[in-house]
């Protein structure tokens, strides 16, 4: 794969003898472009097997396990995509506010059933806590 | 001549109309949140999410706006749940390597806890409420957001309401799933950790960190290896 090669571009550039902060920096800005290049590279191939041989898993999933299989090959995670993978993490509640905010258009469900569902989600997390601690303590230790 | 100004009213009429309006409110919203969770003291009931989540709704409501407006700014954000998602590769590798002396066991917890507590709701949603559209929606309410979200929109069920149930368990998760296992002396990294990554994903991680860096581990190795095993699975079924 001709990509493999692209991803760690940006470390393997020639340094400046004098590497000031700011150049540092820019090399780190640089770097997480990249990174952020190749994670849409990969969602851009998982949109593409997915309508290709049309599986219903998301195409960001495909996508995930695309890379999954790079870094297995590889045994080694690319720089610049870790860079990347850590910049946008912590901004995750940001990126899902706007998709939360949709609720407002489902109002009529939460009148009727918001209760209900309340009680659903609590009551269904005691039993997968309950499997979760016997398979744990089956015959062990 | 003051007809030729535009009046003040119309001037917002028309900033709320703009893409970059709602992108500056929604951003200001999770800064206000993110603020307040400061101090409160992290308070597990006040997540960053939950708080610009509601002032986001409350300007929505108070301007009248409908959501396909908001949204054309609110995307700019949600588009990169896309390769957040993609990102996730890096932690399931390194769990991967973490887990390898008892990846049988652990294996085996993550699948079944993990498909009890959806399999649990789904039937009780089923027969309780029997709206279809939102007992699929409950299949991905295990998992954290992003990967709930692309869940949703790959059976038919709806992301936002997704996103509320991810939410809504992740916070009661955190707050009563150590409680339990310590309730039936169960309490242990292993247990408690794994326990809040299959059930409350990255809310529980965080609940976690809180108890210990065992914990997390095991919590946040969970809580990948449940949104992938389920992205996976569910949308064959649904």
């Amino acid at each position: 794969m001709e990509l493999v090669d692209t991803l760690d571009l940006g470390s393997s550039a020639v340094r400046c003898e004098s590497s000031s902060l700011s150049f540092r920096t820019k090399q780190k800005n640089e770097n997480m472009l990249v990174g952020l290049f190749a994670l849409l590279v990969f969602l851009i191939f998982g949109e593409a097997i997915q309508s290709w041989i049309a599986i219903p898993v998301p195409s960001s999933i495909i996508g995930m396990i695309l890379l999954l299989i790079l870094i297995i090959l590889r045994n080694k995670i690319p720089k610049s995509i870790e860079l990347a993978a850590n910049a946008l993490a912590p901004l995750l509640p940001l990126f899902i506010i706007p998709i939360s905010a949709g609720l407002i258009t489902q109002s009529a469900i939460i009148e009727q059933h918001g209760l209900k569902l309340l009680v659903i989600l609590t009551l269904s997390l005691i039993p997968g806590v309950l499997v979760t601690a016997a398979v744990l303590r089956w015959r062990n230790k | 001549m003051p007809s030729e100004l535009a009046s003040s009213e119309s001037i917002i009429t028309t900033l709320l109309q703009l893409p970059s309006t709602w992108l500056m409110i929604t951003l200001g919203a999770y800064l206000m949140g993110l603020k307040l969770y400061k101090q409160t003291n992290n308070s597990p009931w006040l997540p960053p999410v939950l708080s610009g989540f509601a002032l986001v709704i409350a300007m929505l409501w108070l301007t009248d706006t409908p959501y396909s407006t908001y949204q054309q700014g609110g995307q700019l954000l949600s588009f990169f749940l896309g390769p957040v998602v993609v990102g996730l590769a890096i932690p399931l590798f390194h769990h991967f390597h973490n887990m390898r002396r008892q990846f049988l066991r652990l294996l085996l917890a993550i699948i079944l806890g993990s498909f009890t507590t959806v399999l649990v709701a789904v039937v009780l949603t089923h027969y309780w409420i029997g709206i279809d559209v939102i007992t699929v929606t409950m299949a991905s309410k295990s998992v954290t957001t992003p990967v709930a979200v692309a869940i949703a929109e790959q059976t038919a069920g709806l992301p936002a309401l997704a996103a509320a149930f991810v939410m809504v368990t992740g916070i009661i998760g955190a707050a009563i799933i150590p409680l339990l296992l310590k309730w039936l002396s169960l309490d242990s990294p292993q247990i408690t950790g794994m326990s809040l990554g299959i059930c409350a994903h990255a809310v529980g991680t965080s609940r976690a960190l809180e108890l210990g860096q065992e914990y997390a581990a095991y919590s946040a190795m969970a809580m990948t290896l449940t949104a992938a095993l389920h992205a996976i699975v569910l949308p064959w079924l649904f």
